[in-house]
């Protein structure tokens, strides 16, 4: 019988497309045991792992779920960050609390994975939830909330129970790997809005052209990509799947993943006469077989973009924020 | 969607509101025409949504845009309402700094976009008439700051529908009346205020008090 909850307690609407999802299961499920005792290897019974270049193309083939809290933590960086400062995460649920802030916060809590089991009710995970939002905001306090978070943090404890480590991985997010991404004027967030559309502009100009010429910007398609890193965008299982290259690799893999969705849908893209056909083409290639087949997306990720080179994109990622 | 038509005409229109004044579900009941019962999401930036009506014998495609409405994404509403033709400001009835938020949005809208036509929308309308005594902000005031705004007043609901399919179908036909109006030679958004009703015709205008 097909059940109508996934494996992460998502509800499955009527549209949902089992037969997509079947046909790449029976495939995934090998490529899932195959990278399951490759793992088996490298960790052995180790509870931390090193950064290597083997861990980094480990990370880019997709680590398998029983693993995920703990190499996420090492390689981001959380897991030391986590050690140095073992009484900071329940001093801070301890500590007092600013009220706006929470108020802010508890507005959320319900309208996060509203259609998944676990935070439909009030008990289930929208504690924790809670809990590490509250945590996060006070503990960076110049950053304060921002609506998104409430998505990541979401995800992750979907994975991870252990809400210390959630919280660690978060201040790692936004302190490290993604550093201004959420500060209140949000400028680092828009300022990649424009990037991405310097890399469609670099490596497929015509779409580049096209899009432009029907006034899309990119801020409309890419923004919720960029804040959400993708949760509550693509499906959990591909969201995860960048995740893995993004606590190793930092936001590097947040453009190659928004420059395939645009590139890979090229010719649909083409297509469209008018700014509603290309926001409806974007609507839904998030959810197209091609993004469900989330091995097959990594792989073109890293095989169809051809180079991306920091340098260059560090250079453009300046020039986007000198942008008015 | 279908693909679009010869002779249709674009009309952009931005939702603005404080968080949770109902901005979604007001699109999302007009756009599905119904209302889910599952809770919603926030909405991260700005959500999209068209729909294609016909007044007055013209195609219009109104192209909807849902901004969120948290107070960190006030800084990319500009991008968002950049070009509008029409603002939904919503503001949820049973809360006065929703209300607040509201005229913020106006003056806003007043500086930057002045051609584009304001609709004043008090969300929730079925809360209050469970409880009247939820209704945070005097009706006086909400319409005097109609008045001021040269505004539409609307009271809706998206649970029952009420007044919901009329807000849009006053946007697009004012946008009608406006282009009819408009000389064909000079097809300048600068020109738009000019066929606007007179004040006296819109004064005090409400549509469900």
């Amino acid at each position: 019988m097909r059940s109508n909850v996934d494996g992460y307690g998502f509800e499955r609407g009527e549209d949902f497309d089992y037969k997509t999802y079947e046909e790449f299961m029976a495939k995934y499920i090998s490529i899932l045991a195959r990278r399951a005792s490759k793992w088996e290897v490298l960790v052995q019974n180790k509870t931390s792992i090193v950064k290597s270049r083997k861990v980094k193309r480990f990370c880019r083939k997709g680590i398998p779920n029983g693993h995920r809290a703990m190499v996420w933590m090492c390689v981001s960086g959380a897991d030391e960050k986590m050690k140095r400062n073992p009484d900071t995460y329940k001093k801070l649920l301890l500590s007092q609390k600013d009220q706006s802030l929470m108020d802010t916060i508890d507005l959320d809590l319900h309208r996060t994975f509203p259609e998944n089991i676990y935070f439909s009710t009030s008990d289930g995970l929208r504690k924790p939830l809670r809990n590490v939002l509250g945590a996060v905001a006070h503990k960076n306090h110049d950053q304060g909330y921002c609506q998104g978070l409430n998505f990541i943090v979401g995800l992750l404890l979907l994975l991870i129970k252990d809400e210390e480590k959630v919280f660690w991985l978060m201040d790692t997010l936004i302190n490290d790997l993604l550093p201004d991404y959420y500060n209140p004027d949000m400028k680092a967030v828009k300022a990649d809005q424009e990037l991405l559309g310097e890399i469609i502009r670099w490596k497929d100009p015509e779409v580049y052209a096209h899009i432009e010429k029907h006034s899309v910007s990119w801020c409309l398609i890419g923004i919720k990509w960029f804040i959400c890193l993708f949760a509550d965008v693509l499906p959990v299982e591909t969201v995860y799947r960048i995740w893995d290259c993004l606590f190793y690799e930092g936001a590097k893999i947040l453009y190659r993943v928004s420059a395939m969705l645009v590139i890979q849908n090229r010719d649909k893209l083409l297509a469209c006469k008018s700014f509603t056909e290309i926001t409806d083409v974007f609507k839904e290639i998030v959810n197209n077989p091609t993004i469900v087949d989330c091995h097959t997306f990594l792989q073109k990720c890293f095989n169809e973009l051809g180079s991306f080179p920091i340098a260059r994109l560090k250079k453009l990622q300046e020039e986007c924020r000198e942008r008015p | 969607m279908n693909k679009r038509k010869e002779g249709e005409l674009d009309l952009k229109i931005v939702l603005l509101g404080k968080a949770y004044a109902g901005k979604t579900c007001l699109v999302q009941r007009y756009v599905n025409q119904m209302f889910t019962d599952t809770p919603y999401q926030n909405t991260i930036g700005a959500a999209y949504a068209s729909a294609r009506v016909k007044v007055h014998g013209k195609t219009v495609i109104l192209n909807i845009w849902d901004t969120a409405g948290s107070e960190r994404y006030q800084s990319m509403s500009r991008i968002y309402y950049r070009g509008a033709k029409a603002a939904v400001l919503c503001f949820d009835l049973t809360d006065p700094e929703s209300f607040d938020k509201a005229r913020y949005w106006s003056g806003e809208l007043e500086r930057n976009e002045p051609n584009c036509l304001i609709y004043l929308c008090g969300t929730k309308k079925d809360m209050v008439d469970i409880e009247p005594g939820s209704r945070a902000t005097p009706v006086s005031q909400v319409q005097s700051l109609a008045r001021d705004l040269r505004s539409e007043l609307y009271e809706t609901s998206s649970t029952t529908g009420e007044k919901v399919n009329e807000v849009f179908m006053k946007i697009a036909s004012d946008f009608v009346d406006n282009i009819k109006n408009m000389p064909l030679e000079k097809p300048s958004t600068d020109s738009f205020r000019i066929s606007q009703p007179s004040d006296g015709q819109r004064k005090g205008w409400c549509s469900s008090c």
